[in-house]
């Protein structure tokens, strides 16, 4: 059942499953998504910000440098990752009600630093990202759904 | 301890030991932005020259002199130019009370004297020292009238000093500001918020129907998992995935999949 508020009008206009697995040392909402055409797995990280991707999406993904901003340094907990910012389409991808396509901002990392283990996933960021989605968590282990719909 | 001259990143020489009671007044800068200013470039400073022990304190009294601004320590005297930048003046001869220094400015100082880059010196420091130091500055300044080129190192210096939002702020007032530019148009394009690329389509559901299907039969189906669409009943199972199963995939054909407690 989508989300709608009392009068009617729809808070989520689709819906999926997430897995909540171990990720480091915390656990996290893993959701399933495409990026321009390939499917990957990205994880929910309201802190942060962009959607950041990791190195090995950002290779099959590729960039147009000329569209991308000037290198620079984001800080992560343990880390920092040096890389530029560019318009990315993702798509969140939905089971019930329809996907929901967005163009976001994305940090794509250097590819001449070593980070793939520290990155092995993308994360989906507030700032830049999340942030036009009105989204929702049904953590029900019978369920455990990721609800989503646009913010206008 | 003893004093270890040192060059510093911005090619001005200065070493400052601060005393708890410093009081400076400054034309362009408040007491607390001269200050941290003057912190910034003494523990940069100890740090280079491996005096660890002294790192987080400021020992030994500062001298201040009124016309011009100076700093004394041990023979070296140390003006302040108007901006906060240290000049740097040469070692005195004569240890007498009044002494005449011999004052070089360096490259890096005379660039900074020029006016028009006040801004973007104060934003280049704040970006260094603290992230609510540096949203102050960016406040304070008048960025109606600043070039497309001042935005852009505006907005370069916000996203290294983890400012996002400002960041992005800057970015959407620069491009309206300057339509001209190609490259802040493309710094907005990249900072702008997420943008919907299509309308989600959503099936045609009559939320209504079903609330008055649910009051009417849940006793009937009380532990159970029922697909409904537009007030008609499709199928019911007793977990979701046995219904998911049997019925299929339900995306985009509007049903509602609920438990009934």
């Amino acid at each position: 059942m989508l989300l709608n508020f009392e009068n009617g009008d729809p808070f989520a206009t689709g819906s999926a499953s997430y897995r909540y697995r171990q990720f480091r040392n915390a656990p996290r909402i893993f959701i399933k998504i495409k990026v321009e055409g390939e499917e990957t797995d990205a994880f929910l990280d309201t802190g942060g910000i962009y959607f950041l991707c990791s190195p090995e999406l950002a290779e099959k993904v590729g960039i147009d440098p000329t569209a991308a901003l000037e290198s620079l340094e984001i800080r992560m907990t343990r880390f920092t990752i040096r890389g530029v910012l560019h318009r990315l389409g993702i798509e969140l991808l939905s089971e019930d009600g329809a996907d929901y396509p967005v163009e976001v901002t994305a940090f794509f990392p250097d590819p001449d630093q070593a980070v793939g283990e520290r990155l092995p996933v993308s994360y989906l960021g507030m700032l830049g990202c999340l942030e036009r989605f009105r989204f929702a968590i049904d953590p029900d282990p019978e369920r455990q759904r990721f609800y989503f719909g646009p913010c206008p | 301890m003893s004093y270890f001259e040192a060059q510093i990143p911005e090619g001005l020489l200065a070493s400052a030991w601060l005393g708890n009671s410093v009081s400076v007044s400054h034309p362009h800068m408040s007491e607390r932005e001269f200050l941290a200013k003057l912190k910034l470039v003494a523990m940069r400073h100890l740090t280079r020259s491996g005096c660890a022990e002294a790192q987080g304190s400021f020992r030994e009294p500062v001298h201040i002199y009124d016309k011009p601004k100076q700093l004394r320590y041990g023979r070296k005297f140390y003006c302040v130019a108007h901006h906060g930048s240290f000049l740097d003046v040469q070692e005195v001869e004569s240890s007498t009370s009044r002494p005449v220094p011999q004052v070089v400015v360096s490259q890096e100082a005379a660039q900074w004297l020029r006016p028009p880059d006040y801004d973007l010196f104060r934003l280049k420091i704040a970006a260094k020292t603290d992230i609510s130091d540096f949203l102050e500055v960016v406040k304070g300044i008048n960025w109606d009238h600043k070039t497309a080129e001042d935005f852009i190192s505006g907005i370069d210096l916000a996203l290294e000093a983890g400012a996002h939002v400002t960041a992005r702020e800057l970015a959407m007032q620069g491009a309206e500001i300057h339509f001209n530019s190609e490259e802040l148009q493309k710094y907005a394009r990249v900072l702008a918020p997420p943008k919907l690329l299509a309308k989600p389509r959503r099936a045609n559901v009559q939320p209504k129907a079903n609330t008055e299907w649910l009051q009417a039969n849940r006793n009937n189906y009380k532990g159970q998992w029922v697909a409904l669409q537009n007030g008609v009943f499709i199928a019911s199972a007793k977990t979701y995935k046995a219904l998911v199963t049997h019925i299929g995939d339900v995306k985009d054909r509007g049903i509602l999949i609920t438990p009934i407690y």
